[in-house]
């Protein structure tokens, strides 16, 4: 119920904002004659008073689950360009997920592990040259290594599987590094507490510390982190998406806020939002999974 | 790790990555907003509609050259107000049907129509009897009362509210296709799609996949057919220019695209046997806000203008070869030659007349001068040009200006409302006729946006628009031009050059103003 009444809000001030935003779907840097601007803007509305707008759209989504039609793309729906975009954008980001999750949590259980040793060094300096260097860096440098000198992957596009490779890779490296980061540090604490020490006076074998006692909690900021940057993940990167040309969502979200495509702006930001909701109910939930002293009733 | 994962990659080799001898594979810079033919306006769209439907009149490789396209042949009057075409006879559709005069009858009534949503109806409206009347509110009367008729299943009449010099250049653009009554009634906005959309061009739409890729594929129902070389053109709308460079030198396209390379990268390219660059038909401007003190005063824009140094600014600024401007009209269109203007190549005789121009305006030595500000939209590139004329304008004439970024939207809207001092503007030619360029400055434009009027250039500018003569046509807009660049409510800068990377093999591809690829007339060796 919270979740809808917050997503109600969303959808409400994204639909002002972007109304107050100077210029138009149709401002151009070549003027439409008067006639046609006139025709335009009884077509999508836009000659109504902005409550009346914002009464329609609400009407729209709400019992057509229509988003409209793009002011951008005349010949096709935001129902549409959002469903195709998004299509892309969680291939990609599900495998940036993969990436992420095998890089981050084995950099993190090694350093947590061999914690001041040389193998907590090494594995956190990657990680910190992984948060330093900034994605559209990142992806050049696969790009220059990979595709350009090696010729192995192709540079850009995803009309081959291979093509998914280096995306996945730029995107699941950045994440990586704080997943690594945040592993270590949760370990560590967790590793330091009471109930540790007693299972290690306990003789239990360390294997068994380590996967049933110490990565259930040590886990715990990894999985609230994992709730926004799954949705960032999986909604997209504009950087990545325009660098290795995937039609993905993030490229929509970011040219239809500056087109003032309303309605196609107003689709990302559902989708967007309706996976942050999710996400973070999942995120909820697996918190009460992991730890014993969350319950829900 | 890194190295297991890319060696899982490995497993599945890459397919050979060369477009086949046949095939066509550019970057269309964009996704298309478009397929209509009607309601298109930016160069990805024309990019595909021009290899589907032809008008009328067509186009040669080299884009500027019109020729008989659908219609065989054409007839003026000898008052120049009557065009009666011809059509080719078995005209057919890429459904196979018959394709006669009356679908073109129905196409620029279509174009026309308000519901259509057409940003260039103008050019008919303006041009042909009673087509203003009929987009006003049409109905069976007034639809006919146009001048649009088709005589028979073969020929096609227009009729002129005046002599309109640049008619076949027009007739030759994506306003002026045919598209299908049927199919556009009964699909509606859907009609586009390629499952519904049928064509007249070279070649079909087979796949459009959103900003992914547009397929075409060689239409056998083509008059042409016979001719056209090139199979299957594949479109992938690459935004990244970096990333357009890439996928080039990775051997998976053809043509890099209009611009298809970082400007920055430009000097490092240009040794690139593949690399080919060609003037543009692009001028790159300042605009004053002429409503405003003491940019009202012609002497004090005289000065600014003819204190930029264009050479220092496309030498060691832009760099990626533009052509210093000092006319409005890129030269290159047709036997058009530019009015001299006000700038010689005098560098340092046209700061003197600066220096003087705004010592007469009340100035000396830029004293008394409000800071003024440069109006640009976010850009690294409008950013550099801004600074280098801020210090040329201090440097030589003491003026202090200020220059002011804006995201697109909010820019275009200051612009517009002429809430501006100094605006930074980009013009593009629509057709390769100089009135393309100086209709804009006509007090009636709805893109003057300078608040500058003046009654003779409206006057010779539609005097030109009468004379049928192309030399003595030519003389009366370079009179227009020159008032213009005199009177100077705008700063020419320069004119952008084209370039890309284009595969060796591909021929048939002539560099033109505008970079556009007619594939019908490509090959491969």
């Amino acid at each position: 119920m919270a979740a809808l009444v917050t997503l109600f809000v969303i959808i409400t001030i994204s639909f002002f904002m972007m109304r107050l935003a100077p210029g138009g779907p149709f401002s151009k840097d070549r003027a439409y004659p008067a006639e046609v601007m006139k025709n335009i803007e009884a077509k999508y509305h836009l000659d109504k008073p902005v409550v009346v707008q914002y009464g329609i759209y609400l009407k729209r989504i709400l019992f057509e689950f229509d988003l409209g039609p793009s002011t951008r793309y005349g010949d096709r729906s935001v129902n549409e360009l959002v469903k195709s975009g998004f299509a892309f954008s969680l291939k990609v980001g599900l495998g940036a997920l993969f990436f992420s999750l095998l890089m981050g949590l084995v950099a993190g259980l090694l350093a947590a592990l061999n914690h001041n040793k040389i193998l907590d060094v090494i594995p956190m300096s990657f990680s910190m040259v992984g948060i330093s260097v900034p994605d559209f860096v990142l992806a050049y440098i696969l790009i220059l290594i990979f595709g350009v000198t090696l010729s192995w992957l192709p540079v850009a596009g995803v009309d081959q599987i291979q093509g998914y490779i280096l995306p996945c890779l730029t995107l699941g490296l950045i994440y990586a590094s704080s997943i690594s980061r945040l592993t270590r540090g949760g370990l560590l604490e967790i590793l330091g507490q009471d109930f540790i020490r007693t299972a290690k006076a306990k003789g239990l074998s360390s294997r068994r510390i380590l996967w049933v006692h110490s990565l259930k909690g040590g886990l715990l900021p990894v999985v609230s982190y994992l709730g926004p940057a799954v949705a960032g993940m999986f909604t997209g990167s504009l950087v990545v998406e325009n660098i290795f040309q995937i039609p993905g969502l993030g490229r929509f979200l970011i040219d239809s806020a500056i087109n003032r495509d309303y309605t196609l702006s107003m689709g990302c930001v559902i989708v967007f939002a309706v996976l942050i909701l999710i996400l973070n109910l999942v995120v909820d939930l697996v918190y009460g999974l992991l730890d014993p002293r969350v319950s829900y009733e | 790790m890194l190295i297991q994962v890319l060696a899982f990659a490995l497993v599945f080799a890459l397919p050979p990555m060369k477009s086949a001898k046949d095939e066509f594979v550019f970057n269309n810079k964009a996704e298309v907003e478009t397929l209509d033919p009607h309601v298109a306006t930016g160069t990805p769209d024309n990019n595909i509609i021009i290899q589907m439907f032809e008008g009328l009149m067509t186009r040669k490789a080299d884009w500027a050259t019109i020729t008989p396209g659908a219609a065989e042949s054409y007839k003026v009057s000898k008052d120049g107000l009557t065009f009666t075409f011809k059509l080719r006879p078995n005209l057919k559709w890429s459904d196979g049907s018959k394709l006669t005069a009356k679908d073109f009858e129905y196409s620029f009534h279509r174009a026309v129509d308000p519901q259509t949503i057409a940003q260039y109806a103008y050019w008919f409206t303006d041009t042909i009897v009673g087509m203003k009347e009929y987009a006003a509110k049409p109905s069976v009367a007034t639809q006919k009362a146009t001048g649009v008729k088709a005589i028979d299943d073969q020929t096609l009449q227009i009729k002129l509210k005046q002599p309109v010099p640049y008619l076949l250049q027009i007739l030759a653009e994506s306003l002026a296709f045919p598209v299908k009554k049927d199919v556009v009634e009964k699909f509606g906005s859907q009609w586009t799609r390629p499952a519904n959309i049928v064509s007249n061009g070279p070649f079909k739409l087979i796949e459009w996949k959103v900003a992914e890729k547009i397929v075409l594929e060689r239409d056998p129902h083509f008059y042409d057919s016979a001719n056209v070389k090139i199979k299957k053109i594949v479109a992938i709308p690459v935004v990244e220019r970096q990333t357009a460079v890439d996928l080039f030198k990775q051997g998976r396209l053809d043509w890099s695209g209009y611009n298809g390379a970082p400007n920055a990268m430009v000097p490092a390219f240009k040794s690139d046997p593949n690399f080919r660059m060609n003037p543009g038909f692009i001028t790159y401007l300042y605009r004053f806000n002429t409503t405003r003190p003491p940019l009202n005063d012609i002497r004090v824009r005289q000065a600014l203008s003819l204190a930029i140094n264009r050479s220092e600014i496309v030498e060691k600024v832009t760099r990626a070869g533009e052509i210093p401007a000092s006319a409005l009209v890129p030269s290159g269109v047709g036997t058009y030659k530019n009015a001299p203007g006000i700038v010689s190549a005098d560098t340092k005789a046209n700061i003197e007349r600066a220096k003087k121009l705004l010592a007469d305006a009340g100035f000396p030595g830029g004293k008394g001068l409000r800071k003024l500000t440069i109006h640009y939209n976010t850009d690294e590139n409008h950013k550099r040009v801004a600074l280098a004329i801020q210090n040329m304008w201090k440097r030589d004439l003491g003026i202090e200006v200020e220059p002011f970024n804006q995201e697109w939207k909010v820019y275009l809207k200051a612009q517009e409302s002429l809430d501006y001092d100094i605006s930074r503007s980009g013009w593009a030619g629509d057709y390769p006729d100089p009135a393309t360029f100086l209709e804009l400055f006509q007090s009636t434009s709805d893109n003057n946006m300078t608040g500058w009027k003046n009654k003779t250039y409206d006057e010779l500018f539609s005097e030109a628009n009468r004379t049928m003569d192309p030399n003595k046509r030519n003389d009366i807009l370079q009179k227009a031009e020159t008032i213009l660049l005199d009177e100077s409510p705008i700063a020419p800068i320069f004119f952008i050059t084209n370039f890309s990377f284009i595969r060796p093999e591909v021929q048939g591809f002539a560099p033109n103003l505008i970079d556009r690829p007619y594939v019908r007339y490509m090959s491969k060796k």
